[in-house]
């Protein structure tokens, strides 16, 4: 390491990303925050990327007609762009009308394939394009929908980009597609409708006004990836995708937790407007919609904390992954920092044990002669625990698990421990806390809890010979902790957690710390209260109102 | 303001056998009924009295009554001017936060021996009182110079030279808290102390126009200060020549009063907003959103209480419409909140006010954003680069040297510093010598202690001989004791002040600049910074602890303080012990009734290494867990820079 020995580097406190980048380096996004991407104004700039806009469509021949006359009217250039219409099995077949964009194609799903998603992968396996805009059968987009997408996927590789939809009344047959051609054509696209008894995405609205534009959404940004509107990069789907054909509904949320996991950034173009014809099934059926989805989705999306608050459940998708090197360390120490974990209040996690298990074999004629024994030993230990399994090697991410904790064996968390440091790296959005936990002569060794979609984005951004966790600070802030304060003890001082005792070493020593914690605030609230304390001496002219009150009082 | 009245008991002592002598300052007379229920008295405002204010011949008894601890200063300016009594109360209607009961110390050889009772209490909210009682009449001002001494940490009251005269009314604020100061008449002479003027020079109030200014004492330097213009002639037909015609520079401007009006009280975390300095209802107020926080004197003396009311705030807008006092009062006003590290947003500067600020001033006005102060550490940086500039330019001891060198006077020499920095790594000495080399606006020698490493060490030698300044070098044995090589080395200090030194830590280049300024306003005999900024070199991390500053204190960084040397060789030094040094000596000095003053710690960052091979003996997690902030690399306060 370089130890800083003249005069001090940088001076700073809380310069982003964009200031500390250096020049020439496309500026990097930090958590959700994609405003330092200065995307060019609509026809001033020459676009490079290719886009295949995907839509599924089942039925309603005459919808889809406005869909491709409005998307033959594009100020994205033609060559650039192809359109992939996935027909989900409609008797009769759907037809492509007189009006399309010059590159378009009709698919068909095959019969025991079908459902949206299956229609959307279908259209996503036939895609050529750099970005993939997904489009419902039914939206009828501006003249500048599509580069107002593109002109964001130009700045960086990693985005999901949200149009901008509202919901309209639509009477079949009018308008047509010549019309609809010939206004979008126009820029006029805001005339074929009644647009004053429209209505936007609500709930996006809503997302929008809380978060300065999803700016500020930080983990919940995901959200916004609705396969209506939305247009993802193709490379980063790819990784992150299929839509899970297993979900019937919330198919796309599901997808976009994915996306984030992977490093996207989640982008809202207000500019990239369309029209829904007619009300979404969301609009028409919230509550039984909303019923269904939170039946099904929350076991894929830890984020969705509010809907797991169950203390013991176990989820198709774990909140925390742990991760504990098993090769090496002895079976004492791993079966320590194992136990620890899962006595753990954070319930919702799995252990990873990492060692050669497949050279562990058992000597069944010498079994305590059996190389590796102490493999062999957490293998037997740990059999049959649903939240422990084994790995050769390190999985290359965590995904789709939000948060990975690589501890060292033979150190043990507390009760506590990894919920008060997920919930801190959480509330704080730091993309790496480590955690100190001994140090030797030059190096300190440390616990790392990686949140996997800083440390993915991190990857993609990355520069030839930048540190990885570099690169994860600009992108979502690295932070170090006090091992010990957060409770972590060495093997040898942590006794292993016991069922059905009140007296169990481990809370007593939880209780004592929040009892000093206790202790320490009031003091510091005594501290306040007593002399020289700012709540003591609030330094104004009492207002009239004041006054009053506590005459009235006395 | 409402006026808390003195208890009965104290009422009935100053009612007793006739009229009181009541000195005022910053308080309106009307008030006076208030608190002196049934005393028959008579009031003198120290801002506007002559030499001989009181037609009282033997009063009965005589009261200071101050709004402030800064108020009375003034008093204490004046105190020739104050009548002899057998009883002397002394008021202060309010104080800020940070202000303890006064200790009251009569000068021995002086009124002590006379001094039968003596009582201090609370006076209502925030405000002190003191009352005493002597088997002789004794002069009024000897109490009031004790009282305003008691608020603060000084051992003595006076000021260095040169010795100070005050010809003519209202000059009161050009020497706060000084009982050296002699006041006269604008025409002198100059009293007389044992056949030699009783001063060395004289500021004097500005004439009538069309009045001699004739002045009777030629032995006595005499500087005169034009009165403030008000607005409202500068206002009038013709009006603005006036401001051409006046002198206005920073000489021109009464000083800020630093012993009270100082960056005492400063919050790194303030709780409020942005507070606005406008003129409201005719008068001169900081105001937050729709409430007035505090009325500022017309003056521009601002008070330290002033100050306390607006600790709570992020930064001060100033508008310059502000002021009914006139361009000097403006001047003035804006000079002090910066002298107190009230951190301020400014509009472009005036011509008229640049020139009373100076050009210091005026560039870090207008240099900070709202963006800046939104950050702590920013916010704190502009402050104390608005301290330093304000107490350098504006301070009393500053506009006296200033006053002096323009007239010719001499004037004692600065205080110097001996840096004692004592090693047992030969190769960090050139590291060390560098960061001493970098200090400016401080005279400094350098005590080389070298603990078991020989002055013949390559390193060493070659450090020592680059070095552009006194070094002596000091060997001692590596078996030695620490404190017994550090005592060893502070033996060969020559300077006012012995600063302790670490051979691997940081140091800004103005670190020994501030803890002298610090030293000069808090009065404490050692005076050093917070210990916030660490740098653990094992994880390449930058930590800051939450430490309060600009407080006094029960310890500081150990390895960046300051103690004069008089208290250093009062208490013999170190302990003879291997660690632990710095806080014996902090415990030694505070159990001798010594004071500690802890300043900002941005100038400072300590080096936290590998562990064993430091006097830190904490984990690293030690410092995680107490760190308020944290970077990555090292990243250390814009101060540390040379160029800031």
């Amino acid at each position: 390491m370089t130890v800083p020995t003249g005069t001090p580097g940088t001076p700073g406190t809380t310069d982003g990303p964009g200031a500390s980048g250096a020049s020439g380096r496309p500026p990097r996004i930090r958590h959700n925050d994609y405003g330092v991407l200065a995307p060019p104004e609509p026809g001033t700039w020459r676009p490079r990327l290719s886009v295949s806009v995907v839509i599924a469509a089942y039925g309603h021949q005459d919808k889809l007609d406005l869909t491709l006359a409005a998307l033959a009217a594009q100020s994205y250039p033609s060559h650039l762009t192809e359109v992939i219409v996935v027909d989900d099995g409609t008797e009769p077949a759907l037809r492509l009308p007189d009006i399309v964009p010059e590159n378009t194609v009709l698919l068909t799903t095959e019969p025991g394939r079908r459902g949206r998603s299956d229609a959307r992968n279908t259209g996503l396996a036939h895609a050529t394009g750099d970005v993939v805009h997904w489009l419902d059968a039914d939206m009828v987009t501006f003249h500048d929908e599509v580069e107002e997408h593109m002109r964001w996927h130009h700045l960086a590789d990693h985005l999901v980009v949200m149009g901008y939809v509202r919901y309209v009344e639509h009477r079949p047959g009018s308008p047509t597609p010549a019309e609809v051609h010939a206004a979008v054509s126009a820029g006029a696209a805001d005339k074929l409708f009644d647009e004053e008894r429209s209505e936007p995405h609500a709930w996006i609205v809503e997302l929008a006004e809380r978060t300065d534009g999803l700016r500020t959404a930080g983990d919940t940004a995901f959200r916004v990836h609705v396969t209506n509107a939305a247009s993802v990069n193709a490379r980063l789907l790819r990784e992150a995708g299929p839509l899970d054909t297993a979900l019937v509904l919330g198919e796309d949320t599901e997808l976009g937790y994915r996306l984030a996991q992977a490093g996207a950034a989640f982008v809202l173009a207000p500019g990239a407007r369309s029209r829904h014809l007619g009300l979404s099934m969301m609009m028409r059926d919230k509550e039984r919609i909303r019923r269904y989805n939170h039946a099904y989705v929350p076991g894929f999306i830890p984020h969705m904390r509010w809907l797991r608050a169950h203390p013991r459940r176990q989820w198709p998708v774990p909140y925390a992954e742990v991760v504990v090197e098993a090769a090496g360390a002895s079976y004492e120490d791993v079966r320590a920092t194992v136990d620890g974990v899962l006595a753990g209040s954070l319930h919702d996690l799995v252990v990873t044990l990492v060692g050669p298990w497949d050279a562990a074999r058992e000597d069944r004629r010498n079994p305590l002669h059996s190389t590796h024994l102490d493999l062999l030993l957490l293998r037997g230990l740990y059999r049959g625990e649903p939240r422990v399994r084994f790995a050769a090697t390190v999985p290359p991410t965590a995904a789709p698990a939000p948060y990975r904790l690589v501890c060292p064996p033979g150190w043990v968390p507390g009760p506590e421990t990894l919920r008060r440091l997920v919930e801190h790296a959480a509330q704080h959005g730091h993309g790496l806390v480590s955690v100190a936990l001994d140090e030797g002569e030059d190096a300190v060794l440390a616990a790392r809890l990686e949140h996997t979609g800083a440390f993915a984005r991190a990857a993609l951004v990355r520069e030839p010979g930048e540190p990885l966790d570099t690169a994860v600070h600009d992108v979502s802030g690295t932070h170090w902790m006090d091992g010990a304060s957060l409770g972590f003890l060495p093997a040898a001082e942590a006794e292993p957690p016991k069922r059905g005792r009140t007296d169990d070493p481990a809370l007593t020593r939880e209780m004592a710390r929040l009892r000093a914690d206790n202790a320490r605030l009031t003091e510091t609230l005594a501290a306040r209260g007593g002399s020289g304390a700012p709540a003591a001496v609030e330094p104004t002219i009492p207002s009239p109102r004041g006054r009053w009150f506590r005459t009235s009082r006395r | 303001m409402a006026v808390t009245p003195v208890p009965p008991e104290v009422a009935a002592e100053l009612r007793k056998g006739g009229k009181v002598a009541v000195a005022t300052a910053g308080v309106a007379a009307a008030d006076l009924d208030e608190l002196l229920p049934g005393v028959a008295y008579e009031a003198a405002d120290v801002d506007v009295m002559g030499p001989a204010p009181w037609a009282v011949d033997e009063p009965s008894a005589v009261a200071v009554v101050a709004r402030t601890p800064t108020d009375l200063r003034r008093a204490v300016a004046l105190g020739d001017a104050l009548p002899d009594a057998h009883v002397v109360a002394v008021i202060v209607l309010e104080s800020p936060q940070w202000c303890d009961a006064p200790g009251v110390r009569l000068s021995p050889g002086l009124g002590r021996k006379f001094l039968r009772d003596l009582a201090v209490s609370r006076h209502g909210k925030s405000g002190w009182r003191v009352r005493t009682r002597f088997s002789h009449p004794r002069p009024a001002g000897e109490v009031a110079a004790a009282v305003a001494r008691g608020f603060g940490a000084h051992q003595l009251g006076g000021y260095a030279l040169p010795a100070a005269g005050l010809a003519g009314s209202g000059l009161a604020a050009w020497r706060p808290g000084d009982p050296g100061a002699r006041f006269s008449d604008t025409h002198g002479p100059a009293p007389d102390r044992a056949d030699v003027p009783a001063a060395d020079l004289a500021v004097r109030a500005a004439v009538a126009p069309g009045a001699a200014a004739e002045w009777n004492d030629e032995r006595v330097t005499i500087v005169d200060r034009d009165a403030d213009p008000s607005w409202a002639r500068i206002g009038a037909p013709g009006g603005y020549g006036v401001l051409r015609d006046v002198t206005i520079e920073p000489d021109a401007v009464p000083p800020v009063d630093e012993r009270s009006v100082n960056p005492r009280g400063f919050l790194k975390t303030p709780a409020k907003g942005y507070g606005t300095l406008e003129r409201h209802d005719g008068a001169t107020v900081v105001r937050l959103e729709d409430r007035t926080l505090t009325r500022l004197p017309g003056s521009g003396a601002v008070t330290d209480a002033d100050i306390g009311r607006l600790r709570r705030l992020r930064g001060v807008r100033v508008t310059w419409r502000h002021t009914h006092g006139g361009p000097i009062a403006a001047a003035r006003t804006v000079a002090s909140l910066a002298a107190a590290g009230v951190p301020m947003l400014c509009d472009p500067v005036p011509d008229w006010a640049a020139r009373g600020l100076g050009p210091g001033l005026t560039v870090l006005l207008t240099g900070a954003t709202e963006r800046e102060l939104a950050d702590d550490l920013r916010r704190e940086e502009h402050s104390v680069r608005l301290r330093r500039t304000a107490l350098g330019t504006h301070g009393t001891t500053a506009r006296w040297r200033s006053l002096a060198a323009g007239s010719g006077v001499p004037l004692p020499p600065d205080p110097t510093v001996s840096v004692v920095m004592c090693t047992r790594r030969a190769g960090l000495v050139p590291f060390a010598l560098g960061q001493i080399a970098r200090q400016r606006g401080v005279d400094v020698e350098v005590i080389l202690g070298l603990h078991g490493v020989a002055a013949t060490a390559p390193e060493v030698r070659d450090a020592v001989a680059g070095f552009d300044g006194r070094v002596t070098v000091v060997e001692a044995e590596p078996e030695a004791p620490f404190g017994v090589v550090l005592n060893r080395a502070a033996a060969r200090a020559s300077g006012s002040f012995i600063s302790k030194w670490d051979d691997d830590d940081w140091y800004g280049p103005d670190h020994l600049a501030d803890l002298v300024l610090a030293q000069g306003y808090s009065g404490a005999e050692l005076v050093g910074v917070a210990s916030e900024f660490f740098y653990l070199q094992q994880i390449d991390v930058t930590v800051r602890r939450n430490w309060t500053s600009e407080t006094m204190s029960d310890h500081v960084a150990g390895g960046a303080f300051i103690v004069s040397r008089s208290a250093f060789e009062a208490l013999g030094g170190f302990r003879p012990v291997p660690r632990a040094v710095d806080v014996q000596f902090f415990q030694a000095l505070l159990r001798a009734g010594g004071a500690i003053y802890r300043t900002h710690g941005l100038g400072f960052v300590a080096r936290r290494a590998a562990r064993g091979r430091h006097t830190w003996q904490e984990p690293v997690g030690y410092f995680l867990a107490r760190a308020r902030d944290q970077w990555p690399g090292f990243r250390p306060s814009g101060l540390m820079d040379a160029g800031a």
